[in-house]
């Protein structure tokens, strides 16, 4: 088990070296263990905002119909 | 076979720190906290891995062409000043010359390394993969230790490699709790989830190592940590029922031997190493009111003919404190600037929390915040009862805390317009649509 540990450790070490300067401006490939996770995606208004399906939009006044009218007349 | 394994990847590793020098603060970091040479036979073991690290750091620091600048803040500007205040009290030092400076030059080497470390922390990344590579090191402990407390039934004790800071079987469980809140920041943070689950099940492992080590101090450690976890933890409901479950199972799990010894907490003075503890630590408060500007120097309470000055009588040994291991040392300066590391680290860690909640791009710099303090308190917690006051695994995380904070105010003062941009230090201050606008108020009082 020493063994295996050690090899393990002996591995790890020198992957992370090389993770550790990479550049990491391109995106990580899916192999490298040691990657961050990706930050949550910001809530969106289209999903939590106020024009979600079904939500109801606040008003301060009542809808008012207009009299109808042909456009160009 | 290990040996020879070993001995190539450091040559390879060595070569490629003169090109890219933050490599080698990762190998000091590698070889400082886990000594993987004491694990091997052969000639490997016995060279001064460390010492070629700093070599090779050093040209790369001449060769790179990255900027070198060493990085102020207020935990590496009380690094350097507790790195002068123990050279000052090494020249009144009570205990002889050579021990003393045998063990000044080991602790300035320590901190030292730890400044450079300071100034090669500028990305994220770097933070990250200096994180890993301090999990990695004790996490071979924690592993090994949990596992041969699994199969033995908790008989026997969990040791450390001998010949470190560690090797102590109290030592080594203090040193494996404060690793775990940094194990458990990678689980948090870690894109895979098999790493994310491999964290887990190593945090079990180490908890078991903690425990199989039949250290009392570690026992009051692990309580004190496990309750600063919950109320850092995200999720306190789940927390709150997972914590005490893990926790009470790795308990129950110890034999009749384990729960006797642990028993004696509560009548502590009256054990043998009770008793000495408290002499020792009477000797230091001693020490350090008699010499309150430099204590008795490095080593005093480990020799005889210094503790007789003090209280003619009493034995000379470990003092088993980090409080008082460097009052009786230092005196009450010293020991306030000392402290005043920790706290700067704490509070760096405080205000990471309090400027990047809610901002995602620097989510995992708020998780690294709370897991560092959570480290700190398991280190102030369990160093209560041991001789760790100059263990450079646990200043390194104090100087990352500081980096991330460097890092945060940074990216803040840089993020695009609808984030939280930091206008001095407490303001926080959002720009929408072109107008600067108060966040808290925003946000309304619950914020």
């Amino acid at each position: 088990m020493n063994s295996i540990l050690l090899g393990s450790t002996l591995v790890a070490v020198a992957w992370l070296s090389v993770w550790a300067v990479k550049d990491h401006s391109r995106p990580s490939k899916t192999w490298w263990l040691f990657a961050m996770r990706e930050p949550d995606e910001p809530r969106s208004k289209a999903r939590w905002g106020a024009d979600r399906p079904g939500a109801q939009v606040p008003v301060e006044s009542k809808p008012m119909q207009r009299p109808w009218r042909r456009s160009g007349s | 076979m290990r040996s020879l394994v070993f001995f190539s990847e450091m040559l390879i590793l060595l070569s490629v720190v003169t090109v890219r020098p933050f490599v080698g603060i990762l190998l000091w970091s590698w070889v400082s906290f886990m000594s993987p040479h004491k694990l091997l036979w052969g000639p490997g073991a016995n060279l001064p891995w460390a010492m070629f690290t700093i070599v090779a750091l050093v040209i790369g620091c001449l060769v790179a062409r990255e900027p070198k600048r060493i990085a102020w803040n207020p935990t590496t500007v009380l690094i350097a000043a507790f790195m002068l205040c123990i050279s000052l009290t090494t020249v009144t030092a009570m205990a002889p010359m050579d021990d003393v400076v045998h063990k000044w030059s080991a602790v300035m080497k320590t901190f030292g390394v730890l400044i450079i470390t300071a100034s090669f922390l500028t990305s994220k990344e770097r933070i990250h993969a200096l994180i890993w590579i301090m999990v990695l090191s004790l996490a071979y402990f924690g592993i090994k230790g949990g596992a041969f407390t699994i199969v033995q039934g908790g008989a026997n004790r969990v040791l450390g490699p001998p010949e470190t800071a560690i090797g102590d079987n109290n030592a080594l469980a203090a040193g494996l709790l404060v690793a775990v809140p940094l194990m458990n920041y990678l689980r948090m943070q870690s894109q895979h989830r098999a790493v994310r689950i491999g964290m887990a099940v190593m945090m079990v492992l180490t908890l078991f190592s903690v425990v199989g080590s039949y250290s009392r101090g570690a026992l009051i450690g692990l309580l004190a940590m496990s309750v600063f976890l919950w109320a850092k933890s995200k999720h306190k409901l789940a927390a709150a029922v997972v914590l005490p479950l893990v926790v009470g199972s790795v308990i129950a799990f110890m034999p009749p031997a384990w729960m006797a010894r642990m028993h004696t907490i509560s009548n502590a003075e009256d054990t043998d190493s009770g008793e000495t503890r408290m002499a020792i630590w009477h000797v230091a408060w001693e020490m350090a009111t008699h010499r309150p500007l430099t204590g008795s120097g490095f080593m005093g309470p480990y020799e005889q003919r210094v503790v007789d000055q003090f209280v003619p009588g009493a034995a000379s040994r470990a003092v088993h404190s980090i409080w008082f291991e460097v009052l009786g040392e230092h005196g009450f300066v010293t020991f306030f600037v000392w402290l005043g590391i920790t706290i700067s680290g704490f509070v760096a860690a405080r205000r990471i929390i309090k400027s990047a909640s809610g901002v995602p791009e620097l989510a995992w710099c708020v998780d690294l915040a709370k897991m560092s303090q959570v480290s700190i308190v398991a280190y102030c917690a369990a160093g209560s009862f041991l001789s760790l006051s100059y263990w450079d695994y646990y200043f390194t995380i104090l100087v990352a805390a500081a980096a991330t904070h460097e890092y945060v105010r940074q990216s803040l003062g840089q993020t695009s317009p609808g984030w939280v941009r930091q206008i001095g230090p407490q303001s926080r201050l959002a720009i929408e649509g072109g107008r600067v606008v108060d966040a808290k108020a925003r946000a309304g009082p619950a914020a």
